[in-house]
């Protein structure tokens, strides 16, 4: 991935190597240590933009986009089972008086190992005493995905529709479960009209502790590392919060792998790579889990569905023991809910 | 009987087939005929056609009526002794190698040319890719009405009429069709919905049935507008066409030599999830998922795979789902119709012993 | 918005592109007191298979050394509409919505008449459908077009070779097609005269994405809207009355949830109990 040869290529008008430009994982740890502070992230895209144009896109991201244009989503399922995830759980539609508005997202509705870290958000939620709501069947992709892809034009489409949508609920506050949709709407939404604002889970559950309406009383004596999902923390420097969610639940070990905070790596699904193949030896999430075991940790702990998923994945294969859960998970064991670790 | 040489048309120029009425009624005959268009693939039935032979035999048993079958390719004696052996009264064989491989010119104006002068009342034909090529331009060419892949025939008692059941909406809605008044009531049956005759499997049993053969001369109709240039199988490792799969995912252990034998036994293919793959027990064409192929087998058994939504999203459309794990809270469970808690290979290897026991027909 | 007339350049190759917008199967809902489909609260989508027809007809454009319009049509309501925009904003150039309580109610011989009928009236030289629809899946209206219209079919095609004789005049149509065949496992290659109706499977390629140069040009620009009026056809041949077929019992099938049943046992047992269902 040779990001100044990139760089070079497409100020001089010179071929640009098409591999390059979709490998990147919008990862920002390029950004984070460029002296000239060059939005590279922004270069790329805008050179994806360019390939649509001739034609130079891979395959499976213009799967994912008519996945977001016919079905409402990338993953390509129906429509009408985008709430399955809450059949059991009784969450209404949102109120005007609602406190927050919980923007769900794709990945947290549908994917099924994502689909416990949304479940465990709501039981945390619910045990503070928030009230909130959801968009239901008819949330709108936040086109995340769309933008990392590189069209510029639908995104911003998909975008102005999730911002219309959102606002006429009248809630002025969104939460998201996975830190993409929060990308989007911190850095592109006000931009296109938006004026809510938006929290990840961890900023909003830890201000909840903080304001004394979440109490963890069930202790989880575990050791527990946790990896910063690079959009959080390099992308929006939300690195504090979470930790403060793992130190104020009893007994729980927190331990700092290597690279962590700003210096974190991507567990490989940014930039539209969850949706796309890497080789075996490209696997960032490979790389994550085995500096977790290294610093003797039981749980890995992320802040993002595609996280947590990418490195359960790396860690069956790997043959690792590590257990790999979301902040929201361990919370809400703190919480006596989830008695299964 | 020979056929009429058509009229040739100007080339287009649109012409408007105004000489066959809409509504062709059944003449009054000795007994209304059903009849089955028999398929060939080189000089072998395809399978269908038993099948639809044994089920046009059955409902012409029933309402007193005779079975028909044509049969159109080259070198056909063989072909037309297994009709009659597997239910037709008739067959009705028009033979030239003119006819082979399958062109739909000649075999829309023959089938509508023997039709309009026989006049059936009912013809049914397999929906293969083929079939439904034909059945399409014939039903256009007769004017008459064609339900397609049918998944149950019946003679209405009442009225006589031939009762099609067919399921649409990605098997979301099972509808009964009717053509009350168009002749002949068409309609197209997948290979595998009737089993196939019963006397046309037994063999030895029925031998002594009795028909006739009739040669139609074709020589002058048969004159393909459409050149096949080139027909072989496929070289190409498609597993997205296998009827049966058997996927392997971590917890068979690189035990795909199971899984290929498992495949063998029941004519199906081999799948696998990325972490297979990853692991190099086996290569990525036969990886399912979403970043791999989307299948739609009639039956996908899973050994060793925990079930994640991104190897799920591959299987979904599967007819049904037997799933292996030693997890008993495997999510791959919930989305299998068969639940297997046990170690995979054990499982596998224990299986393979069951099928080589039996053979599967 | 108003209906426009068709633009014709005799130069061009045109190829019609027949669309279907049908309900999304998992969401269908039937009556059965009145055996009919209720459509309320059911999510569209453009049939899944006409991707492929849309993606092979502008890759025509880009493959061939003539100037190549590409039309897409559609029978149907007027919330077929922006469907038809969408297979503006991939690169079809002209689009037609036939649409008129008059059509309703057809099978496919009346679907077939009607938009042979209307292909007719614009003149093409190649069409091409999706393999078949999600709904019906009969796949009998390509082979259905071709028969009206008297023209050579292919059906099942994953590509598509044209070697267009030069247009002179209006003599639309001349040259021949060669086209690969997807017949499961095998495959086949054939040659027909034009002009042709196809059918193009799925799988055969990557249908592209929207063009974001073509966003806001095919949101805004003006449809042709044919009624009755504009076709000539014989009302006995259209709707319900030019249907052969009718539906005479209608229920629905519930997509069954996964049946979870548990089978028991030792390796032994549970491997007899599987084989028996894999026979």
């Amino acid at each position: 991935m040779k990001v100044r040869e990139l760089v070079r290529a497409a100020q001089f008008g010179e071929p640009v190597d098409l591999q390059t430009v979709w490998r990147c994982t919008t990862c920002r740890a390029c950004e984070a240590s460029c002296p000239h502070g060059i939005p590279i992230v922004d270069a790329v895209l805008k050179l994806r933009r360019e390939a649509w144009k001739v034609r130079g896109e891979p395959a499976a991201l213009s799967n994912v986009l008519w996945g977001i244009h016919q079905d409402g989503n990338p993953l390509r399922l129906p429509p009408s089972q985008r709430m399955a995830w809450a059949r059991d759980l009784n969450i209404g539609t949102t109120e005007k008086t609602d406190e927050i508005l919980l923007y769900v997202g794709c990945t947290a509705s549908y994917d099924r190992r994502a689909q416990k870290i949304t479940k465990a958000l709501v039981k945390v939620l619910r045990r503070a005493g928030v009230l909130f709501g959801v968009l239901g069947e008819e949330e709108p992709c936040c086109g995340e995905a769309a933008k990392m892809a590189g069209h510029r034009a639908y995104f911003e489409e998909v975008a102005r529709d999730a911002i219309r949508k959102i606002q006429a609920t009248q809630v002025k506050t969104v939460v998201t479960v996975s830190p993409h949709c929060y990308d989007v709407m911190k850095r592109d939404y006000p931009g296109l009209g938006a004026e809510f604002t938006v929290l990840h889970g961890t900023e909003y559950v830890a201000e909840l502790i903080r304001q004394g309406r979440l109490a963890f009383t069930k202790p989880v004596p575990r050791t527990v590392t946790y990896h910063d999902p690079c959009y959080l923390s390099r992308g929006h420097g939300v690195i504090e919060p979470p930790r403060e969610i793992l130190k104020a639940i009893p007994k729980l070990r927190l331990v700092e792998m290597a690279d962590h905070g700003t210096l974190t790596w991507c567990c490989g699904g940014g930039g539209g790579r969850a949706y796309q193949e890497s080789l075996p030896n490209e696997r960032l999430a490979d790389v994550r889990v085995r500096q977790a075991d290294a610093v003797r940790a039981e749980v890995l702990a992320a802040a993002c569905p595609l996280c947590v998923t990418h490195f359960e994945d790396s860690a069956k294969v790997g043959g690792s023991t590590l257990q790999v859960m979301d902040v929201m998970e361990l919370a809400a064991q703190a919480l006596g809910e989830n008695p299964k670790i | 009987m020979k056929a009429a040489v058509p009229k040739k048309k100007a080339p287009g120029k649109v012409v408007w087939k105004k000489d066959i009425p809409l509504k062709i009624k059944t003449k009054a005959s000795p007994k209304a005929e059903i009849w089955v268009w028999l398929e060939m693939d080189g000089e072998t039935l395809v399978t269908v056609g038993a099948e639809l032979l044994g089920k046009a035999r059955g409902l012409a048993d029933q309402a007193g009526m005779l079975v028909t079958a044509i049969v159109m390719g080259h070198g056909l004696s063989r072909p037309a002794d297994e009709a009659i052996r597997g239910g037709a009264d008739r067959v009705l064989v028009m033979d030239h190698p003119g006819l082979v491989p399958y062109t739909t010119t000649p075999y829309t104006t023959l089938m509508a040319w023997a039709i309009q002068k026989r006049r059936p009342e009912i013809l049914l034909m397999g929906a293969t890719h083929n079939g439904r090529d034909l059945a399409g331009r014939l039903a256009v060419r007769l004017k008459t009405g064609l339900t397609a892949d049918c998944t149950d025939l019946e003679l209405d008692p009442a009225t006589g009429l031939l009762k099609s059941w067919v399921v649409g909406f990605g098997g979301g809605v099972a509808a009964c069709i009717v053509c009350p008044q168009h002749r002949p009531q068409m309609a197209t049956v997948r290979p595998g919905v009737f089993p196939v005759s019963p006397r046309h499997a037994t063999g030895g049993e029925l031998g002594l049935r009795e028909g006739v053969l009739e040669r139609v001369e074709v020589g002058a109709l048969v004159n393909p507008s459409e050149k096949v240039l080139q027909r072989h199988r496929k070289e190409q490792k498609d597993i997205t066409q296998a009827k049966v799969l058997m996927i392997g995912g971590r917890g068979v252990q690189g035990r795909f030599d199971l899984l290929h034998e498992l495949a063998r036994q029941t004519g199906g293919d081999v799948g696998a999830t990325r972490v297979a793959v990853d692991a190099g027990w086996i290569t990525r064409e036969y990886q399912i998922g979403q970043t791999g192929v989307v299948t739609r087998p009639e039956t996908a058994v899973v050994f060793g795979a925990s079930g994640a939504t991104h190897f799920t999203v591959g299987i979904e459309k599967a007819k049904t789902v037997i799933a292996v794990n030693n997890d008993p809270g495997a999510p791959m469970f919930d989305q299998a119709d068969y639940i297997v808690v046990g170690d995979a290979v054990a499982v596998m290897t224990a299986l393979q012993r069951e099928l080589s026991a039996v053979k599967i027909p | 918005m108003k209906s426009s007339e068709v633009r014709s350049q005799k130069s061009e190759f045109r190829v019609i592109v027949c669309v279907k917008v049908v309900p999304r199967p998992e969401e269908v809902k039937v009556d059965e007191a009145t055996m009919t489909l209720s459509r309320e609260h059911v999510r569209s989508m453009m049939n899944p298979p006409d991707f492929y027809a849309l993606e092979e007809a502008i890759s025509m454009k880009e493959r061939m050394n003539q100037p190549v319009e590409v039309m897409v049509i559609t029978m149907g309501p007027p919330l077929a509409e922006p469907y038809l925009r969408v297979a503006l904003m991939m690169g079809a150039d002209q689009a037609v919505l036939i649409t008129d309580r008059a059509f309703a109610g057809a099978d496919t011989l009346a679907t077939s008449y009607t938009l042979a009928k209307a292909i007719e009236k614009l003149g093409a030289d190649l069409v091409v459908c999706g393999e078949e629809s999600s709904d019906g899946a009969t796949a009998q209206v390509p082979p259905g077009i071709a028969e009206w219209l008297n023209w050579s079919q292919v059906t099942y095609c994953k590509t598509l070779t044209l070697s267009p004789s030069p247009l002179a005049g209006e003599g639309r149509g001349e040259g021949r097609l060669i086209a690969w065949r997807e017949l499961g496992p095998i495959e086949e290659q054939i040659e027909v005269n034009l002009p042709a109706v196809v059918s193009v499977t799925v799988g055969s390629s990557t249908p592209r994405f929207l063009s974001e140069e073509r966003m806001v040009w095919a949101q805004t620009t003006p449809l042709v809207k044919w009624t009755l009026k504009d076709l000539d056809v014989d009302t006995a041949l259209i709707g319900l009355t030019g249907s052969p077929t009718r539906v005479e019992g209608l229920k629905r099938v519930k997509t069954p949830e996964r049946r979870r049943q548990r089978i028991e046992g030792t390796p032994e047992q549970q491997a007899a109990a599987l084989a028996t269902l894999l026979r």
